[in-house]
């Protein structure tokens, strides 16, 4: 009954007239944003910051966390319409979201990633309010060696994602590895492969190379191609579901809710990998694997669901222990610290209404979305009848402001234009890009941890072994390649690839 | 609009200032304060603080510009070529001013000939804290585990090449013992780490590990010459004089900006980080507001190298 009187008082604090408001307000910021790409959470947060010092301190957080979990709705927008992820949790949206925009269900597309999204982000709510303490501890089993098999489980299910030859995306997610190794080093802070460069001491900006891979390098392989709009002759309006389409997503918004909010807990890629694990695991569990990457409506439903409530359940670490999982939640725990709240475990009870409120606001806001974006859909679908002429400046223009607003520097337009190039090599070698983009994020924290479980462990590998968390992801880390690898089973897989 | 607001806001300022008199050392506004880390981090919170102040005290536009990248060089770099006339200013601290000019062999400035201290705006311990489970009670017993266990005498630090990381080594030279340290990306998950036992000894500044002592881990000690909590002795107290050393931000300009105008600017700073709300702020950050004479943070520079530059150079430690 104290999760009754819990949730009342936020439900007090969450749906008085002005934490309404903010809610509205950051819910709005953050589709906006969303959509228009590179301009993500992280840089609008930094420039809002400063206007919410002079908020209470629940609104302002309320605001702050309406516009994170705003821009994953809106994210998905461009990931589907244009192919351009504006952030590293919607680039598996691109990958059958962008296919189904192309073959005239972009509306559908939306619908099931903002239905999808709701679902998650109402459970994720439920979960924070019932488990967030002890979720909590579940952070703290994860030492380096458990990070390492993790990373380890991921990259060998990571060659799913490549809908062509197996040997290119083992190769690609190689090729990944060594972008991600540019920059400093986190354990003995050498420069590596910086070329004296001091903007690449950070390393390749994820944003840069994001961008690059799929946005850029998408209009430059469009404009070889005469102007095709197959998408204004199908259906433009059509953005409900098929019953057919509805009963296939349904499972797979459930699967991908249940994994985010597990993973979203984990600080560091836990958004990132929940969306990727979640469509590792719709494509294996399908019963038509062959048609993931060519408009596959679970290969949408399933890792948006899965960021989305990722994204909330990432707030469980900030909010009962005071440590962010990632930058956005960094600067949020920097925005009550100004209002003299030290975020920590103390929070729930030196703060309850603070607490409670902002759990409650998500759900609203959660709701606000979707009242939003359901009749938006319509409109952004009409986006797609906008000449290519007009439409491909307009995206390069605003994929500049947003990549110049991360650092204020020009370095990473440059870098974008490159990284354009490379993926469009890559499109002329059939090589798919999203095994890259997962070896590139997944290749620093696997060495870093590696690294750190050899150094602590004084150089005993078997520290992986006896470990039984770490143990228990290598298995499956082993299963999954044996899958792969067994003859029998190969050959259904190079079946399916050739048909 | 924002620009237009600007310059509505400097057009009303210059009106009102325009009957005080002349001013013997003008800054021409809108005058930048530099961060060269991205928005939301320590030294911008303090920053943006600041601004707002000296607004009013310097009948200027004061805004802030956050220039991050490469550990804060590249902004550093930035303003070295900027006007000498005051109206550009930069967030330093010791990684920038005290560490990079000996584990950089081609630093593209140089904090003595290239910058002039204005005025160290803040200051912050360093701790040492160990999980809450652990027995170790202060940092006597801490030494002795370490003799003892010599396999498992692990430190972590935020980062490779930080302060922190320069003070595990300080206590560990100190008390003749050996230990190994391991970077984390940053204090979050350094402090995760730690709580969670899977390293056994911590050192960071004290703001970023304060929120969870006594109840998930146990601060042994802090590193200043007075305690920053009652409950918690520093080393000096404990028996080790020698282990001392706080960090700071500190605001610099450009070497060629004239005197007159650095004591303008640094009288103004001062005495914003003075004001009752800015000072109670900067506390709440964890940390201790300052506001010197450039005199003093020359002094405060330079006793710091003396402090880390042999510590670091027998590390070792190189970054390129």
């Amino acid at each position: 009954m104290e999760l009754l009187s819990n949730l009342a008082l936020g439900f007090q604090t969450a749906v008085s007239p002005m934490n309404l408001l903010y809610c509205l307000v950051g819910a709005l910021i953050g589709t906006l944003i969303g959509v228009l790409p590179g301009i993500g959470p992280v840089q609008t947060i930094a420039i809002l910051l400063p206007t919410t010092f002079a908020l209470p301190p629940v609104s302002a957080l309320i605001m702050l966390a309406g516009i994170y979990y705003g821009a994953q709705y809106g994210g998905s927008t461009t990931s589907i319409l244009v192919n351009v992820p504006g952030e590293a949790s919607s680039v598996v949206t691109c990958l059958d979201g962008h296919q189904m925009a192309r073959q005239g269900r972009g509306g559908a597309a939306l619908t099931i990633a903002a239905l999808g999204s709701f679902v998650a982000g109402c459970f994720a709510t439920v979960v924070l309010a019932l488990l967030a303490v002890p979720l909590a501890e579940l952070a703290f089993r994860f030492g380096p060696a458990e990070y390492f098999s993790l990373m380890v489980f991921g990259l060998v299910g990571s060659v799913v994602l490549a809908s062509g030859s197996l040997i290119k995306a083992v190769g690609m997610i190689v090729v990944g590895l060594l972008l991600g190794m540019v920059g400093t080093d986190v354990t003995s802070g050498a420069h590596r492969f910086t070329f004296g460069i001091p903007e690449l001491a950070d390393g390749v900006g994820f944003v840069s190379l994001a961008m690059g891979l799929f946005g850029i390098c998408d209009i430059i392989t469009s404009l070889e191609k005469r102007e095709k709009r197959d998408i204004l002759k199908s259906r433009l309006t059509g953005f409900w579901l098929s019953r057919r389409e509805l009963r296939e997503a349904a499972p797979a918004v459930v699967r991908g809710t249940l994994l985010g909010s597990l993973l979203g807990i984990l600080p560091g890629g836990g958004a990132i990998i929940s969306s990727f694990t979640a469509y590792m695991i719709e494509k294996k569990s399908s019963r038509r694997p062959e048609s993931f990457g060519k408009g596959n409506i679970c290969g949408v439903a399933g890792p948006e669901s899965a960021n989305n409530a990722a994204a909330q359940t990432s707030f469980v670490p900030l909010l009962t222990l005071g440590i962010p999982p990632n930058v956005v939640l960094a600067m949020m725990a920097g925005a009550m610290m100004i209002h003299g709240i030290q975020p920590g475990p103390r929070v729930i009870t030196s703060n309850p209404a603070l607490f409670w409120g902002v759990i409650v606001s998500m759900w609203v806001g959660n709701l606000m979305l979707i009242l939003l974006n359901l009749p938006l859909i319509g409109i952004w679908v009409r986006l797609l009848t906008v000449p290519y002429r007009l439409l491909y400046p307009a995206i390069l223009v605003f994929c500049c402001i947003g990549l110049y607003s991360v650092n204020n520097n020009t370095f990473d337009i440059g870098l974008t234009a490159l990284c354009g190039l490379l993926g469009y090599g890559l499109h002329k070698l059939e090589c798919e890009p999203a095994p890259l983009i997962l070896g590139f994020v997944l290749g620093p924290m696997m060495e870093e941890n590696l690294r750190r479980a050899m150094l602590l462990a004084r150089g005993d590998p078997s520290v992986f072994f006896t470990r039984p968390l770490s143990l228990a992801f290598l298995v499956l880390a082993l299963l999954l390649l044996i899958a792969v690898a067994l003859p029998g089973i190969r050959r259904g897989r190079d079946k399916a690839f050739t048909e | 609009m924002r620009s237009l607001c600007t310059w509505i806001l400097v057009a009303a300022m210059v009106g009102l200032l325009g009957t005080a008199g002349p001013e013997a050392q003008e800054i021409k506004g809108p005058i930048k304060i530099v961060v060269p880390y991205p928005a939301g981090g320590g030294s911008d919170v303090v920053a943006r603080l600041i601004a707002d102040k000296l607004k009013d005290a310097l009948g200027q536009a004061v805004i802030v510009e956050n220039k991050p990248g490469a550990g804060g060089r590249i902004g550093t770099e930035y303003v070295k070529g900027q006007p000498a006339d005051g109206s550009v200013m930069l967030v330093v601290n010791p990684a920038l001013f005290v560490v990079a000019p000996v584990v950089f062999s081609k630093l593209a400035y140089d904090p003595e000939t290239d910058f002039a201290p204005v005025s160290v705006i803040q200051q912050y311990q360093f701790c040492v804290s160990v999980p809450a489970a652990s027995t170790i009670g202060d940092v006597k017993a801490l030494i002795d585990w370490i003799k003892k266990n010599p396999n498992q005498a692990n430190f972590g630090s935020p980062a490779a090449g930080s302060l922190p990381h320069f003070f595990g080594l300080m206590i560990a030279k100190t008390a003749g013992v050996e230990m190994v340290h391991s970077s984390y990306n940053g204090s979050g998950p350094l402090v995760t780490a730690l709580i969670g036992g899977q390293i056994p000894i911590g050192v960071d500044a004290y703001d970023a590990q304060s929120a969870y002592h006594p109840d998930k881990i146990r601060i042994l000690a802090t590193a200043g010459t007075a305690r920053k909590s009652s409950d918690i002795p520093t080393f000096i107290e404990q028996g080790f004089p020698e282990i001392e050393g706080v960090g700071w931000n500190a605001i610099v300009v450009p070497a060629k900006t004239p005197k007159p105008v650095i004591a303008k600017l640094s009288a103004a700073i001062a005495q914003a980080v003075r004001t009752p709300d800015v000072a109670e702020k900067i506390r709440g950050l964890g940390s201790d507001p300052v506001g010197t004479t450039p005199e003093e943070a020359a002094a405060v520079f330079k006793k710091d190298r003396e402090r880390w530059v042999p510590i670091i150079k027998a590390s070792g430690f190189k970054a390129e």
